[in-house]
């Protein structure tokens, strides 16, 4: 049932032409040189300290790496993140 | 993410979170999220020990989240309106000192500080602020226990006699009356009772008299001094003086000595002109084109001043432009006839300005006439037609 309703979404979404992190539950990361990030489409901090932010998605997790890390903001859907951000890594 | 501005006024404070597990600090951050409480700038101190921002309304919220993720909190600041009015409630004295000073200024400017009369003219203010007085208008007085506005200015009204429309307005701590006066005619001057008499011996040719009794008839001669017209009326027993008025017209005679020299000398452009400017500072002059100019030997100058002007006030700064025109005098040599005419014209001018309004030049005559230097000499009479009267006051004898 969840996967078809997951495929009805992709369907939609290539067809209606909408971006896939409206339709399906993706994360969308605005990245503004390498101090500030937005991420929305998360569900919730799973590890968070100095130079390490772990993320949980909809579907996997994402890491987020670099000094001085500082949540600047936090929301049910989506937090800003400032630091001098080196890496961002995704996990299926 | 929410204005500076509207954190300050709801109070938010900086708090330090002590997790008592490994991932005690990141539970407590979802769950907190999960209810919706406002919380930002999130950092880790050391291990196990973050630091945050939350508004007060979330941080009461927080309490039960601590004891399910197994945390402590410490505050370390407190920011906004509410810890401010907190801090307020202690210094009672400036807290009063606060209300006095605008308790004050309330009332300040619920008092009239100043009454201004406009428009009055025959009326003088001190006449309108006292009418104004008794219908409670006065400085010092509170704006609340004044009467309407339009009910004052009824007041004043039926006060002041002499106004049209009287009007009042407040304008903040400043009352204005305004008054229209009504117009009145004018009240004629008081006069003595009077006669008129002759001023030259003349032939009467007209006489009018408005008030007072005629004392000479047309074609009759007077002499100066004369009474024309009497203010003394009625018969012997009934007397009454009134003020004689009237008009008398005569015909009085002059004899003129003309002297019209026989050259006549006359001012003649040469067409020759120079231009200066000159800027004007204060009551400097400076001058700005023309120089290396010769004068002229004989010069007529027209100036054109301009002075700058801000609004209604004249500003230190001018220009004036000069025309400076060559003049030259010409003789011109007249005839006897010439001669003659321009010196009766001439003296004609003098006399009519000499006889007064409504003169006029009945005949003229020479009587005598020569040419000797250069000059014609004559002596004319005029007959002229003028008026005659004069106003000579009754001086009442006593009995």
């Amino acid at each position: 049932m969840r996967r078809l309703k997951k495929k009805l979404g992709l369907i939609t979404a290539k067809m209606f032409d909408v971006p896939q992190d409206v339709a399906l539950d993706l994360p969308r990361i605005t990245v503004i040189g390498n101090n500030q990030l937005l991420i929305e489409n998360h569900r919730g901090v799973i590890v968070f300290s100095e130079g390490l932010l772990k993320l949980r998605l909809a579907k996997g997790s994402m890491e987020i790496r670099g000094k001085q890390l500082v949540i600047r903001a936090i929301y049910s859907e989506e937090v800003y993140v400032d630091g001098q951000v080196s890496d961002i890594k995704y996990f299926d | 993410m929410q204005s500076q501005w509207l954190l300050a006024l709801r109070g938010y404070a900086t708090i330090e979170l002590r997790g008592s597990g490994p991932e005690a600090i990141e539970a407590l951050i979802n769950a907190a999220v999960d209810r919706k409480m406002t919380i930002w700038d999130i950092r880790i101190k050391q291990r196990q020990v973050a630091e945050l921002k939350i508004v007060i309304a979330d941080f009461f919220r927080l309490k039960p989240l601590l004891k399910e993720t197994g945390c402590r909190i410490r505050v370390k600041e407190r920011h906004g309106l509410p810890f401010m009015m907190d801090r307020l409630g202690s210094r009672q004295l400036f807290v009063a000192g606060l209300i006095c000073f605008v308790a004050g200024l309330y009332l300040l400017s619920a008092v009239i500080w100043q009454v201004k009369v406009e428009g009055n003219d025959k009326l003088t203010a001190t006449e309108v602020l006292e009418a104004a007085r008794a219908e409670g208008i006065r400085t010092m007085q509170w704006k609340f226990k004044l009467k309407e506005t339009d009910e004052l200015s009824r007041g004043l009204h039926s006060r002041l006699p002499g106004t049209s429309w009287v009007g009042v307005e407040v304008k903040g701590t400043q009352l204005i009356i305004k008054i229209v006066e009504s117009k009145q005619p004018e009240q004629k001057e008081l006069q003595s009772p009077r006669h008129l008499v002759a001023t030259h011996n003349a032939v009467i040719t007209q006489i009018f008299a408005d008030k007072g009794k005629p004392m000479v008839k047309p074609n009759s001669v007077v002499r100066k001094g004369d009474v024309l017209i009497s203010g003394v009326i009625g018969d012997e027993v009934h007397q009454q003086t009134v003020v004689a008025n009237g008009k008398v017209k005569g015909l009085v005679w002059y004899t003129a000595n003309v002297e019209v020299p026989l050259t006549q000398m006359h001012k003649v452009y040469t067409g020759e002109t120079q231009r200066r400017d000159y800027l004007l500072i204060g009551g400097r002059a400076l001058k700005l084109y023309g120089y290396r100019q010769q004068d002229f030997e004989r010069e007529e100058i027209i100036e054109d001043r301009k002075t700058l002007h801000f609004r209604n006030y004249a500003l230190p700064f001018g220009w004036l432009k000069e025309r400076r025109m060559q003049v030259s005098e010409q003789e011109q040599a007249l005839d006897q006839a010439a001669a003659r005419s321009l010196g009766l014209e001439r003296a004609k001018a003098d006399l009519l300005m000499e006889a007064g309004a409504e003169a006029r030049v009945v005949d003229q005559k020479i009587l005598h006439e020569k040419t000797e230097n250069g000059k014609v000499y004559m002596e004319t009479l005029f007959e002229v037609e003028q008026y005659i009267m004069e106003e000579k006051a009754i001086v009442q004898q006593g009995e």
